[in-house]
């Protein structure tokens, strides 16, 4: 059957190169129709608490989007004029964003930054500067205010008075729809202020998502300077311009094709895929090497061109379908998952994969088929022996086969008992900082910032009451005290500030200043009247960013130096353990913020991306136990991918990097290309053995054909890949490492590891006698 | 605190007040026919003046989320002997956990007004700086600003128009403050209102902050003659919303007696404790 399939793609060749090729433009054209996810919520998991907790206070408190501007006079003090002056322009430029939640923009020149005096008489609220002040005597007053309030200290004002920061928070919205418009939108208010009396740096998440996605764009240069090197790969593998395009052209189109589909369906692409299509690149330059290899390898034998292309299509077609189908369903059962991030990652390589099968199985038959036979000298070129790639192969089959066999066993189970001893090692913690190198700008800002003020990362809890004045209870109100003082002793916590704060200072000043009195009332009505009491002194608003009006939820905001989320786990842990000791029944403690989303992001993608990889492997084993009907044959293929996984993760362990948003995308990425190699490894295997039953023999041929194309394949993806590690951007490198690492090693599992298991595991399905017409 | 005299203002007829504003002298040369905005001013400052009065309000907060809040005021004011300023006392029946609070205002048309506060939870009286005529007033919409009358020579008033304002003719008249200081302290650049031209009351008012970005909506409504003899109005209902906040506050007097001799101790740091 697919003997005359394959005849009538060559007969009707130019027929079917013209469909392909109108199929391919219409999805190119549809390109346009694919639609890129920039809405960075669609990208959370919105079913974690955290998020949920996000959710649910974002249109109260926001928090989501905080951003720290800092700026410091080249010389001196914050206290001059010019200073003060910019300050308070980009105050109330921040307040003209759209999207700006002005109840959160802090700055001296914020009219909620208020100084609370006790007096003899009562209590003084009073702006901490309403205008910039114009005399010495005014210059010293606010001076005194700030000082004598450190509740604003290292927030809005440097401790050593040399730099002050205005805190903006941001909420997304049509005129302000992503990470990169508030970057712009910070940009362009500093802009004007930028000159050589002063150095001003913002950071903050929303800035650092967007240096990420502008670091996103450039995989693009990188995915053009991977198909060049891919290419160059294949010229010296095959050494004849078919074997440097042909691959490419398949690869490519797949590329268009599954971009197109997505474009059709009306699957958005988000920016956590935007290393995808390098991996359908790679899948399918390398099924495209494989059968381009054995046409050479056909050709050889028969002479003819179209002979060559019809029984190298239908030898490695069979092959080619299984390990596509099989890798397609296993990337398309990640559409079970719940993130939308790792189901488009799923349906996009599957749809990628699919088009390879059908670009290799129609269009590159009935284009090889157009194209002439290679001649002598090209078919000479092709098979000329590489002296030291085919000396391998001819040392290492019977090696493998013979004596070798053990010490392959024996070396990879010491290989696993220090890649466990590794794995062990790997800690599960993101952070968006070391993606960046500290030459980069988004990094110097930031240290720039961290080490002035109390931290440029939010951790939100937030302490919902569930009914209307809860949270004037002075039992509650002292739990947050608490936990405050807990958050405090935390290293990577700069500061924590609530509405917990502003009582202690306001009971302070109602009894004139006395410092015995800076704590918590113990009468809820006297809380109630403190609150009113300063509600018609200060601003109905002022307390907006920390209690609801309606007293039933309040937030404890916590800055924090550090975005790692195993520093936030390990507060969270200890905030959990806080919660049920100190707050009455009835109250409920949520976590939220940047920091919090960050590590819901990540939890959910570590494990996500660990249950992919265990999906996908499980898958594999089904469908590779049915079509080599043989489960421990099916279990076998998947050793290759075992070790390449075991192995990237003992390099995250030994080189100190972590298993984050970033790095377990990697993974799956890795496995879903290293099965491929040991598929068609062990189908050629199969088929050699039932030519032979000579395994030693078997071996040599497999060797020297599917083991040779296993080669060029994972050089030319590894060197591919090798480009990324070129990129400054962190995780362009640690991406380019791995997938590079990954390929090495599922490739040499795949000639070395597989072929000695199957040696000494004889599955029955390959040992079967040689059939006679053969 | 010792030496605290009883002087207040009742804060509705305040609110009332308000809205009015006076006018430069070298604003208004008008043309023969033109009313003179300065003495609409004058009128729309003095029309609110009631000589004291005693009454029941219901001040409504509605957050930017539709999230309502309820505070019920009694209160008292008299006009004090200069004609101008007044006391007032302010008195909260309810949210329960204020219950008790109590704020006397005693307006210094020269300089800083007082106000002093009583917190039933502390048992004291305490006295609050207000310079500031942006600051909140009673936590609501309101400004300090926008119920302490203020002075008509501290603003420069402009008539743009004579339009019709429902069943009646209003006055358009901007006002842009004086000086930088009056600026500064009532956070507005500039105040546009439609003051009736039969009665010289404000029935609506737009407010744009310093940098001329809209900030407040003002309107008034239920308009009656409290003290037909001196020619004194009222509004019965008041709305201001913040349209930057989108915060509203809604206030209105359930019942209000004028010219009923408020006892002098009314305004007496005794009567707030009571």
């Amino acid at each position: 059957m697919l003997r005359s399939y394959v005849e009538v793609i060559v007969r009707y060749r130019v027929a079917v190169v013209a469909i392909l090729g109108v199929i391919s433009v219409y999805l190119g054209v549809n390109l346009g129709n694919l639609h890129v996810e920039v809405d960075p919520d669609k990208n959370l998991p919105q079913g974690h608490p955290y998020i949920q907790a996000q959710n649910e206070i974002d249109d109260i408190f926001g928090g989501k989007n905080i951003a720290l501007i800092g700026i410091a006079p080249k010389k001196g003090d914050i206290f001059q004029p010019i200073v003060l002056e910019k300050i308070q322009r980009i105050t109330d430029n921040l307040l003209l964003v759209p999207g700006i939640i002005r109840a959160n923009v802090l700055s001296i020149s914020a009219n909620r930054a208020k100084d609370i005096l006790g007096t003899e008489d009562g209590m003084i609220v009073t702006p901490f500067m309403e205008t910039v002040p114009a005399t010495e005597r005014e210059m010293q007053e606010l001076k005194d205010k700030l000082f004598r309030n450190p509740l604003f200290a290292n927030s809005i004002y440097s401790k050593d008075g040399r730099t002050a920061a205005i805190l903006a928070d941001f909420r997304f919205n049509p005129e302000l729809p992503d990470f990169p418009s508030i970057h712009k939108a910070i940009e362009e208010v500093v802009q004007d202020e930028r000159d050589d009396s002063v150095e001003i740096h913002y950071s903050g998440f929303p800035v650092a998502a967007s240096w990420m996605a502008k670091y996103s764009e450039r995989m693009a240069i990188y995915f053009i300077i991977a198909v060049i090197v891919i290419g160059l790969v294949h010229f010296e593998a095959f050494r004849t311009l078919q074997g440097l395009f042909l691959p490419l052209l398949t690869a490519l189109l797949a590329v268009v094709w599954g971009l197109g589909l997505m474009g059709i369906v009306g699957i958005a692409l988000d920016p956590f895929n935007a290393t995808t299509p390098i991996l359908i690149l790679a899948v399918g330059a390398g099924h495209a090497v494989q059968i381009l290899k054995r046409y050479y390898e056909e050709y050889a034998a028969c002479q003819d061109n179209q002979t060559a292309v019809i029984e190298s299509t239908i030898k490695v077609g069979t092959v080619m379908l299984t390990t596509g189908i099989i890798a397609a369903l296993a990337f398309f059962s990640l559409m079970t998952f719940q993130t939308t991030t790792i189901r488009t990652f799923g349906l996009f390589t599957g749809l990628g994969i699919l088009s390879v099968l059908v670009i290799e199985m129609t269009m590159i038959p009935a284009l090889r088929a157009m194209l002439p036979a290679p001649k002598h000298k090209e078919a000479q070129a092709e098979s000329a022996e590489r002296k030291y790639l085919d000396g391998a192969l001819e040392w290492l089959a019977p090696y493998v086969s013979g004596s070798g066999s053990k010490a392959i066993i024996g070396a990879t189970v010491v290989a696993l008992g220090a890649w466990g001893y590794g794995t062990s090692m790997v800690k599960i913690d993101n952070s968006l900082k070391p993606y960046f190198s500290p030459k980069d700008q988004f990094y110097q800002d930031d240290t720039w910032l961290n080490d002035r003020f109390a931290g440029t990362n939010s951790l939100l809890f937030v302490i919902d009451g569930k009914e209307p004045d809860k949270l004037k209870n002075p039992e509650v109100l002292k739990a947050m005290e608490g936990l405050q003082d807990l958050l405090g002793k935390q290293e990577a916590v700069g500061k924590t500030l609530s509405i917990v704060d502003f009582l202690k200072k306001m009971n302070k000043a109602m009894n004139a200043d006395d410092p015995e009195f800076e704590r918590i009332p113990d009468s809820q009505e006297l809380i109630a009247q403190y609150l009113f009491l300063y509600s018609i002194s200060g601003g109905p608003d002022d307390f907006d960013a920390y209690v609801t009006k309606t007293y039933d939820k309040a937030i404890i905001q916590t800055f924090m130096k550090k975005d790692n989320t195993a520093v936030a786990d390990e507060i969270i842990r200890k905030v959990q353990d806080y919660i049920p000791k100190h707050f009455p029944p009835g109250y409920e403690v949520k976590i939220a913020g940047s920091v919090a989303s960050a590590d819901a992001l990540n939890h959910v993608m570590v494990e996500g991306k660990i249950r992919n990889i265990a999906q996908i492997w499980l898958i594999v084993v089904v469908l590779a136990s049915l079509v080599l009907r043989s489960l421990v044959a099916g279990l076998l293929v998947t050793v290759p991918l075992i070790l390449a996984v075991f192995g990237e993760f003992a390099a995250l362990g030994f080189f100190r990097a972590n298993l984050d948003i970033g790095t377990s995308a990697i993974l799956p990425m890795a496995v879903g290309i290293g099965a491929d190699y040991a598929l068609y490894f062990i189908f050629r295997l199969k088929e050699e053995l039932r030519k032979s039953q000579a395994f030693d023999e078997a071996l040599l041929s497999t060797m020297r054909t599917s083991g040779k194309a296993v080669f060029f394949v994972s050089s030319a993806i590894t060197a591919g890949y090798l480009c990324l590690a070129l990129s400054p951007f962190g995780f362009h490198r640690k991406l380019g490492l791995l997938v590079a690492l990954a390929m090495v090693i599922s490739s040499l599992g795949a000639i070395t590891v597989l072929p000695a298991l199957i040696k000494h595991v004889r599955p029955k399905a390959f040992f079967l006698k040689p059939k006679k017409d053969q | 605190m010792r030496n605290f005299r009883t002087v207040m203002i009742v804060l509705g007829i305040g609110l009332a007040v308000s809205v009015s504003l006076s006018a430069h002298a070298e604003d208004t040369a008008p043309d023969a026919g033109t009313p003179d905005v300065t003495e609409i001013m004058k009128k729309n400052f003095m029309v609110g003046k009631l000589t004291d009065s005693e009454s029941g309000m219901t001040m409504v907060l509605i957050d930017a989320r539709g999230i309502r809040r309820e505070r019920k005021v009694e209160s008292f004011s008299k006009l004090l002997p200069n004609g101008i300023d007044q006391e007032r006392v302010a008195k909260f029946l309810s949210p329960p956990d204020v219950r008790g609070t109590a704020t006397l205002t005693r307006e210094h048309s020269g300089g800083d007004d007082d106000i002093w506060v009583y917190l039933p939870a502390l048992k004291k009286v305490r006295r609050l700086v207000a310079s500031n005529k942006r600051d909140s007033f009673m936590g609501s919409d309101f400004s300090y600003g926008d119920v302490i009358t203020p002075r008509v020579e501290d603003w420069n008033h402009t008539l743009v128009k004579t339009e019709p304002c429902g069943e009646h003719n209003c006055y358009v008249v901007e006002s842009v403050p004086a000086s930088e200081d009056i600026k500064r302290n009532t956070g507005y650049g500039k105040r546009t209102q439609w003051i009736r031209t039969d009665n010289y009351m404000t029935v609506k008012g737009e407010y744009a902050d310093l940098a001329g970005r809209p900030l407040k909506e003002f309107s008034a409504s239920g308009l009656f003659e409290a003290d037909s003899k001196l020619g004194r109005w009222m509004a019965k209902s008041l709305r201001m919303k913040n349209l930057q906040t989108e915060g509203v506050t809604e206030i209105s007097f359930d019942e209000i007696k004028v010219n009923v001799g408020v006892p002098e101790d009314t305004f007496s740091e005794r009567y707030l404790k009571r």
